[in-house]
């Protein structure tokens, strides 16, 4: 038998993303009262526990819809401006693009130590300060993605669409946004799991009463780490992997995120 | 042809970044004509095209449509039809809404825009390609749905930016007697956009040579290639041979030009030329004749000189000459006299008619 390094690279690549995934799941499955893999026997108990937890579904449902409003307010926001940064004479456009393009390199404790001293002052550690947190964390995957797909298209078509009477609000209506759609869509998508799955940023800008879900699974990781900790944890990953696959499907995100 | 000015520019310049784009243009184009914008890249041919459409603001001067200036009528209201060099179809939208997309912003109900869209698509022999996407068609393909879409709104003029440039030699011609032949179907105002002078020959009604934002001659086809105005014009159009030379003595048919120990061409009357004064001429380099006999056959071979090159070049040789006052020309002859070869010695000139005096 030939033995080739590539595929075995690949395959060992492969296990280092999925082990973890599987330890998860194979975890919450125990019927220990404490975390072990492989599982001590096997029971759906603590998937019930895990929804019957007050705390984890708050977090769950806190989670969600400061994903939800962030990435809304961060679609709007970042379409407008790399719709602007497209334009030949935009104001500092090359400056600009290459931040938005460039692999965002400040750490995000840096930027969760700036917001809470900030938020602090204006009383914005609640919903609405995690919203404004989680937008300035998302803008820049937005900005990214719809720029990769502005950059494909031929200016002409929108100056078509102009000489066949078209108002700007139309050309942009019924032509620019079904062009730049499918980055829009893979923008959402990866700000959406980037906020969703954020701890970093939440856990300065949260309270112990009402925290996201990965903060509230972080500190319970820390204090008491029930398999119930796992089953949420698996609940969330075997979402988050359902979705992308069929967004994958429908609107090929990843290839208008990274050609 | 009716006769009546459809699209008029009146001193219309622009400069970008501090360079000159277009100079000062002036052009008037009547209803029905078919004029061609010709010149190198760079010579401001697109942006005169852009500035008609809106989509370039001219500096100075006035765009006029049917004799009302429209410098502050954006291009949405323009009511003009523009085919694209890279026919910039929408492609999420199949033939069908390409092509009615116009008919549709203009509102008009469905059953119009399904008859007028019909009638398009069958003008440029796409019929049946309704449910087809852009990206489904050949290139050809593509360019005619994008003709149909600017001509089904009945614009008031068609602009063409050079709309035949991606396309293979042959399908270029195949697209210019369509194109011809759709000109004269319906009658469209025409402003054609190329760097291919013959298709600007081909094609046109008048041609607008262009050059460093300005439009050097504004002619026929046959007016540019036999009277052209300027060295450029008589350069970027055929292939020219150019002299320069001294005036001498005036007749009453011709006036004799000396172009040093060369001998003498003669050239027609009614130049106005002062006797001495130094002057340019240009001949079309398949207008020269030559003659390797030891003496001229015909009194218009009347420059003597050496051949220094012969080169094959399909249906013509080009002769390269250097005169006996060492300046050169290349002649294109079709049919070369064996002995043309290089050191033979050459008489040669052309017909009065044929020289060209230039500025």
């Amino acid at each position: 038998m030939k033995l080739s390094v590539i595929p075995l690279l690949a395959w060992i690549t492969y296990a280092i993303i999925v082990v973890p995934i599987i330890m998860v799941l194979g975890a919450s499955f125990t019927e220990t009262r404490f975390i072990t893999f492989p599982p001590a026997g096997f029971t759906l108990d603590w998937y019930s526990a895990a929804i019957a937890d007050r705390a984890l579904m708050g977090g769950l449902w806190l989670s969600t819809t400061v994903a939800l409003a962030s990435v809304l307010i961060s679609v709007c926001l970042g379409t407008a401006a790399a719709l602007y940064l497209s334009r030949p004479r935009a104001f500092l456009r090359g400056l600009l693009s290459s931040f938005f393009l460039a692999p965002l390199n400040v750490p995000s404790v840096m930027t969760a130590f700036a917001l809470l001293l900030a938020f602090t002052q204006w009383h914005l550690i609640n919903w609405y300060g995690l919203v404004i947190a989680h937008v300035i964390l998302t803008l820049p995957y937005i900005v990214r993605s719809v720029l990769v797909s502005l950059a494909g298209q031929d200016q002409s078509i929108e100056r078509a669409a102009s000489i066949l009477g078209a108002s700007p609000f139309r050309v942009f209506w019924l032509i620019t946004l079904p062009l730049i759609r499918p980055g829009v869509l893979a923008g959402a998508t990866f700000a959406f799991l980037i906020s969703f799955n954020n701890v970093p940023v939440s856990v300065f800008i949260s309270t112990p009463g009402s925290a996201p879900l990965p903060v509230v699974l972080f500190n319970r990781m820390q204090w008491l780490a029930e398999p119930s900790v796992a089953a949420a944890a698996a609940l969330t990953i075997v979402a988050t992997i359902t979705v992308m696959l069929i967004l994958e499907q429908r609107f090929s995100i990843y290839r208008s995120m990274f050609r | 042809m009716s006769g009546a000015t459809t699209l008029s520019l009146r001193k219309a310049s622009k400069v970008y970044a501090g360079a000159t784009i277009l100079q000062s243009i002036d052009l008037d184009v009547q209803e029905g004509e078919f004029i061609s914008l010709l010149g190198p890249s760079g010579c401001g041919k697109t942006t005169t095209l852009n500035i008609i459409a809106g989509f370039v603001r001219p500096d100075e001067g006035e765009v006029l449509i049917g004799g009302q200036c429209v410098n502050d009528v954006p291009p949405y209201q323009r009511n003009l039809g523009m085919v694209f060099q890279g026919h910039a179809l929408f492609p999420h939208l199949t033939c069908f809404d390409n092509v009615a997309f116009g008919l549709r912003m203009r509102n008009l109900d469905e059953a119009t825009i399904r008859a007028r869209v019909a009638q398009a698509l069958d003008l440029v022999r796409l019929n049946g390609f309704d449910e087809r996407f852009p990206r489904q068609l050949s290139g050809g393909q593509q360019q005619r749905v994008g003709l149909a879409r600017a001509l089904v709104i009945e614009p008031r003029v068609l602009l063409l930016d050079e709309p035949l440039s991606n396309l293979d030699a042959k399908l270029r011609r195949a697209m210019q007697s369509e194109l011809r032949a759709i000109h004269t179907k319906t009658g469209t105002t025409m402003i054609y956009v190329t760097h291919d002078q013959e298709e600007a020959l081909t094609l046109s009604d008048r041609v607008a040579v262009m050059n460093a934002g300005r439009i050097e001659q504004l002619d026929t086809p046959e007016g540019i290639y036999r009277h052209p105005r300027t060295r450029f014009v008589a350069d970027f159009i055929g292939s020219s041979a150019f002299l320069r030379g001294e005036v001498g003595e005036k007749r009453s048919d011709s006036i004799l030009v000396r172009i040093g120990e060369a001998g003498y061409v003669a050239v027609p009357h009614y130049h106005q030329i002062a006797q001495g004064s130094a002057v340019h001429l240009g001949i079309r380099s398949d207008q020269i004749r030559i003659d390797t006999g030891a003496t001229a056959s015909s009194p218009e071979l009347s420059l003597q000189g050496r051949i220094v090159d012969r080169a094959f070049a399909g249906s013509v040789s080009h002769i390269t000459i250097e005169l006996t006052d060492r300046q050169t020309i290349v002649v294109h002859l079709s049919n070369p006299p064996d002995d043309a070869i290089p050191g033979a010695a050459v008489h040669l000139g052309g017909a009065v008619a044929n020289w060209m005096v230039l500025p």
